[in-house]
């Protein structure tokens, strides 16, 4: 063998490589010179992309720093059945004993759904937020699970590698993607005022485009988190930030189409101590009096900040945190009208704060227990017959042929004016949803109407209003007779700075003389109340505070029809010298033996007393008596 | 003393005739697995995980250098012991075989088999593996190589047996790499112009065959290619988005890191592996395709020189089926990419991301430079007069006088101040050292004086 020849043979190993080489040359040369410009338009398009940057929903913050509602990541695990290669039921099985203890799922049940879903074809969500923590012992953080491989692999290149080697179609028969899950840690808690989320899968972004000359929309899904009730969707907007929208061709030069702006933090002005008080004391009166329903509402009247309101139906009481079984448990009892009632005599102060405004007020009256209006037979509870009796005594023995008097006096227009002064025929205006208003259900001018009607209307019957409502207007006389407006929001949070919401509108219902006169009759009947009740044996005495306020007890109507049981509140204000809180306690059908013995003083008025003693200590209040 | 004309005693010395390495080739290397490493980083920085990725062929970089300086180091002759290669072989066949069982699913198969928590591909090893033996087999029977029974057909057999049980992983591209490589020692080791032409015939009759009767993935690649060929917009979408990022490229590229295309599917799977070359393409251009031909190119001509210069056919053969490994699948990759030839899963030598293929590379590349080192030869002094070469051997060294021979370009011709060191380099490589380029046709005017008697199997080839 001599050189040449070796030289020859390298030559002749060498010699595909080089004719591969120039092939791919020319053959690359012709494609770039007659293909490159539609190449580089198709590049365009394919490298094109649109990204929606979902800020993470806002955390509603109890006014005590407790948090009430916070988004935390969570994953939704579906099942994808595009392109699925196993149709063996037996492969399925370490799926099902991985999964049915994460997602909470009964194995049988899961087996079911697994093998509906490959049977049909059909992508089945499996759970919509699973939370962080379920999934992380598992080793599943952002995940598929391959119907082929029995063991879980994470979700990166890594699993595409695999894939790719194993020549089969792309695609994960357990798909798991990261969503977020609102939850609430204090569970029921303030419930209807805090509201509640759902997800929805929905169309939040398209675009025209063409390719090829044809147009076609360009759409784009996110996974979204609504609210559907309470402060969830009275701040939705706040709450859910704007969704950002990035367009471009890598993901190292995206120009912004929309810009996200991220979601604001609210501060509630529920305080978590003062709502849990309200909803304790209504669960005690729950299995005292077997109610069906209740409302506890704790209102600062200086600026209409609602520490608590508590409220119960007939049904169960609503978690946010599991799923919504009627849409029922999202209104909240305490504002719309569904729950709306009577309110009885509580509205009586409002009346004879009306009477004192306009130099009305019938002083003196020498009570006969009945009277006749335009052929109504009006009589006070028991048709009792008090004699000589002042505007003291109209409070304290609720005396309702007084009321009518002074209604009477008042005249129907000034009646009806002062009834909208101070709110009863319009929403409060809290920012809550779903606020209804229906008030005096007729009024001067409508044909069915008669003076029996204002008459009635006087201590609170053939009228509705919610227990917001009455409080309010029960608020405005501690407040100078200025009438503000309920809020349930006092701060927002953007990006770590606090933003001090200012209260809403106010105006006076009545005049700063006329309000303190009503106070100062209401605190001295129930001084006189108290002093009673400590001879029968019962202590409504709160140490070191003296209280204002009302009773009321009204027939109980269930579908329009009058039922025997009750409907009793009180709505009062403490410390009543210096008035700071409105408290109102309503209780639904309250059942005690004597059903005759159902009055708001014996039911209602224990269990206000108990919250406003403590709600005055949490709020570090002063005493203003000795 | 010995009286003239008795039989000269024969003074045997082993010397360690090892000079240093082709430090352009060292360096060819160095550059490969920098680029290696760039290439990794740019196609998958981006990607979740893209820490432990980096750091995985960061480890495995590590560990190829490693292995590459211990082949460069150790004299490559040790593997000729065939026990070694065989043993080699052996376990890689085992490996193969237990993928196959191990790894059987109803879909196409898997390739790499898991130990520990690390996937290891046993095809990328089998490769050097059976280049390694190959280079033995035929070093010990070069005589037969011509001959079709004793040389074709188990050479055949053995070669055949590696590429088939690559074939039905199945990594039909891992296994025409295989045959490339076999072929070109087999050539370069005197098979006849028949016998090359037989098995040219062979693998592309079984090729043909295959793809008829083959499995309905490669039928179908097939089909988009010849599709492709004609019509880009017919060929498969891995091709085609490939073809965008070359005609998006330019001659300087959109910079590093600024490939668009590697962020969409499905070439951004690949873009690490089998499509890094468009990636690459995109970010630094076809000027930057340009250079890294160019390293691949060095890479060949000094491999071809190694393999020219070398002392031993063993290290001839290995260098030759080495460098056909590493030129033939980069370019075989690029071609696939341009959709020049039906696009198979094979990855860039020293630039796609994978442990196993780094591992093999490297170590595959530090016997190329173990090899243009030498090897260890053992010298018998016929004559005891000659004391003062002899001498002169001791005291120079054999590396020395092989590093004269390394240091000087191929034209270079035996001067007339040469030292008596250098002629005896002269001498024993002229006569002895048994090179098919040097036959001893050079230096048959010089008497030699020094014989070589190799260890073990070269004193067979004879």
């Amino acid at each position: 063998m001599n050189t040449n020849k070796l030289s020859n043979r390298f030559i002749l190993i060498s010699l595909p490589l080089l004719i591969t080489m120039l092939w791919t040359i020319y053959h690359g040369v012709s494609i770039y010179i007659n293909k490159a410009d539609d190449l580089q338009s198709i590049a365009e398009y394919d490298q094109t992309r649109i990204r929606l940057e979902v800020p993470q929903r806002g955390t509603i913050f109890s006014s005590d720093g407790q948090i009430l509602a916070a988004t935390m990541p969570a994953y939704r695990v579906q099942v994808n059945t595009a392109g699925l290669v196993v149709t063996d039921a037996n492969a399925i099985e370490p799926i099902v004993n991985l999964l049915a203890p994460v997602l909470d799922i009964p194995s049988p049940k899961l087996r079911e759904q697994l093998v509906n879903s490959m049977e049909k074809k059909q992508s089945t969500v499996l759970a919509a937020a699973v939370p962080e923590a379920k999934l992380k012992p598992l080793g599943l953080s952002t995940v598929g699970i391959y119907a082929n491989l029995t063991q879980p692999i994470s979700y990166t290149r890594r699993i595409s590698n695999e894939l790719r080697s194993t020549q089969a179609p792309i695609n994960y028969f357990i798909s798991i993607s990261p969503v977020s899950k609102r939850e609430y840690p204090n569970g029921a808690l303030a419930a209807p005022v805090i509201g509640s989320t759902r997800y929805s899968d929905t169309i939040v972004y398209s675009e025209m485009m063409t390719q090829n000359g044809k147009p076609f929309t360009e759409t784009r899904r996110a996974f979204l988190t609504e609210g559907i009730s309470g402060l969830e969707a009275a701040f939705d907007h706040e709450l859910q930030g704007v969704m950002g929208v990035r367009k471009g061709r890598s993901p190292l030069e995206r120009t912004v189409i929309t810009k996200t702006v991220p979601a604001i933090d609210i501060v509630s002005t529920i305080d978590t101590s003062i709502q849990y008080v309200a909803e304790r004391a209504l669960d005690q009166a729950y299995q005292k009096y077997k109610l069906t329903g209740g409302t506890i509402i704790v209102m600062d009247i200086k600026n209409g900040d609602i520490f608590a309101m508590a409220t119960r139906t007939e049904r169960p009481v609503y978690d946010p945190n599991q799923p919504l079984l009627d849409v029922i448990d999202l209104l909240n009892p305490a504002i719309t009208w569904s729950y709306a009632q009577q309110p009885g005599s509580v509205i009586k102060p409002i009346v004879v704060a009306s009477a004192i405004e306009h130099g009305r007020a019938i002083e003196l009256f020498d009570d006969p227990g009945t009277i006749m209006v335009r052929g109504t037979r009006i009589s006070n509870y028991m048709s009792t017959a008090y004699g000589k009796v002042d505007l003291m005594k109209l409070f304290l023995h609720s005396i309702n042929t007084y009321a009518v008097k002074n209604a009477q006096s008042l005249g129907p227009e000034l009646f009806y004016q002062q009834y909208k002064l101070f709110g009863l025929n319009d929403v409060t205006g809290s920012e809550l949803v779903n606020e209804e208003s229906r008030g005096n259900r007729l009024v001067k001018g409508d044909k069915e109407w008669t003076e029996a009607v204002m008459a009635s209307d006087s201590f609170g019957q053939s009228m509705t209003v919610t227990p917001l409502q009455m409080l309010r207007a029960i608020a405005a006389l501690g407040n100078e007779g200025v009438l503000v407006q309920p809020r349930f929001v006092r701060e927002h949070i953007i990006d770590g700075v606090h933003k001090i919401i200012p209260p809403g509108p106010q105006h006076n219902a009545v005049g700063p003389a006329a309000a303190q006169r009503t106070l100062g009759l209401m605190r001295d009947s129930i001084v006189e109340k108290i002093r009673q009740d400590k001879m029968a044996g019962v202590n409504n005495n709160i140490v070191g505070y003296t209280y204002a306020g009302k009773t009321g007890t009204a027939q109980w109507y269930k579908n329009g029809v009058m039922q025997d049981t009750h409907l009793v509140t009180f709505a009062g204000l403490i410390p009543a010298n210096e008035p700071r809180l409105a408290i109102l306690v309503k209780l639904n059908e309250p059942k005690i033996k004597a059903s005759n013995e159902v009055l708001a003083g014996t039911t209602a008025l224990p269990v206000w007393r108990d919250v406003a003693e403590q709600a005055v200590k949490l709020l570090n209040i002063p005493p203003d008596s000795k | 003393m010995n009286a003239p004309n008795s039989r000269p005693r024969l003074d045997r010395q082993t010397f360690t005739m090892r000079g240093a390495p082709d430090w352009v080739l060292v360096g060819v290397v160095l550059l490969l697995a920098l680029i290696g490493l760039v290439a990794t980083y740019t196609t998958t920085y981006y990607d979740d995980g893209a820490n432990s990725v980096m750091m995985t062929q960061m480890i495995s970089t590590g560990m190829g250098l490693f292995l590459f300086a211990a082949f460069s180091y150790f004299d490559y002759g040790h593997l000729r012991r065939s026990s070694i290669a065989v043993f080699f072989a052996a376990v890689v066949v085992i490996l193969l075989i237990a993928v196959l069982f191990t790894g059987t699913s109803a879909h196409g198969a898997i390739r790499s088999l898991r130990i520990a928590k690390f996937s290891v591909q046993p095809s990328e090893f089998a490769k050097l593996a059976l280049v390694i033996y190959g280079a033995t087999w035929l070093a010990s029977r070069r005589n037969q190589v011509s001959h079709f029974m004793l040389g074709l057909v188990p050479y055949g057999v053995i070669t055949g047996l590696t590429a088939g049980l690559i074939s039905i992983q199945p990594d039909n591209s891992t296994a025409v790499i295989v045959l490339i490589a076999a072929l070109s020692m087999f050539v370069i080791a005197g098979a006849d112009l028949m016998q090359i032409l037989t098995v040219v015939a062979i693998i592309v009759g079984t090729l043909f065959l295959v793809s008829l009767f083959g499995a309905g993935y490669i039928t179908k690649r097939l089909d988009e290619w010849g599709a492709g060929v004609f019509d880009i917009n017919r060929a498969n979408v891995q091709v085609r988005q490939a073809w965008q990022a070359f005609a998006d490229a330019g001659f300087l590229g959109r910079g590093p890191g600024f490939s668009k295309q590697k962020f969409v599917t499905p070439l951004a799977t690949l873009a690490d592996t089998d499509s890094v070359l468009p990636v690459l393409t995109e970010e630094f251009g076809w000027f930057g395709l340009l250079l890294l031909a160019g390293v691949f190119a060095v890479l060949v001509v000094r491999s071809y020189r190694i393999a020219q210069n070398s002392n031993s056919y063993f290290g001839t053969f290995l260098v030759v089926g080495i460098v056909s490994w590493i030129v033939y699948q980069a370019m075989l990759n690029l071609a696939g990419n341009l959709s020049a030839i039906p696009l198979g899963g094979i990855p860039v030598p020293f630039v796609s991301r994978g442990g196993s293929s780094t591992i093999a590379l490297m170590t595959a590349a530090g016997i190329l430079v173990s090899v243009s080192r030498g090897t260890k030869v053992q010298l018998a002094l016929h004559d005891p007069s000659e004391t003062v070469l002899k001498r002169e051997v001791l005291r120079s060294g054999a590396s020395r006088i092989f590093r004269g021979r390394n240091s000087r370009s191929r034209s270079a011709g035996p001067k007339r101040d040469q030292t008596i060191a250098e002629k005896i380099s002269y001498n024993i490589i002229g006569r002895d050292v048994r090179h098919p380029t040097r036959g001893g046709t050079r230096f048959a005017s010089e008497q030699p004086k020094v014989t070589i008697v190799n260890r073990r199997n070269e004193a067979q080839d004879e």
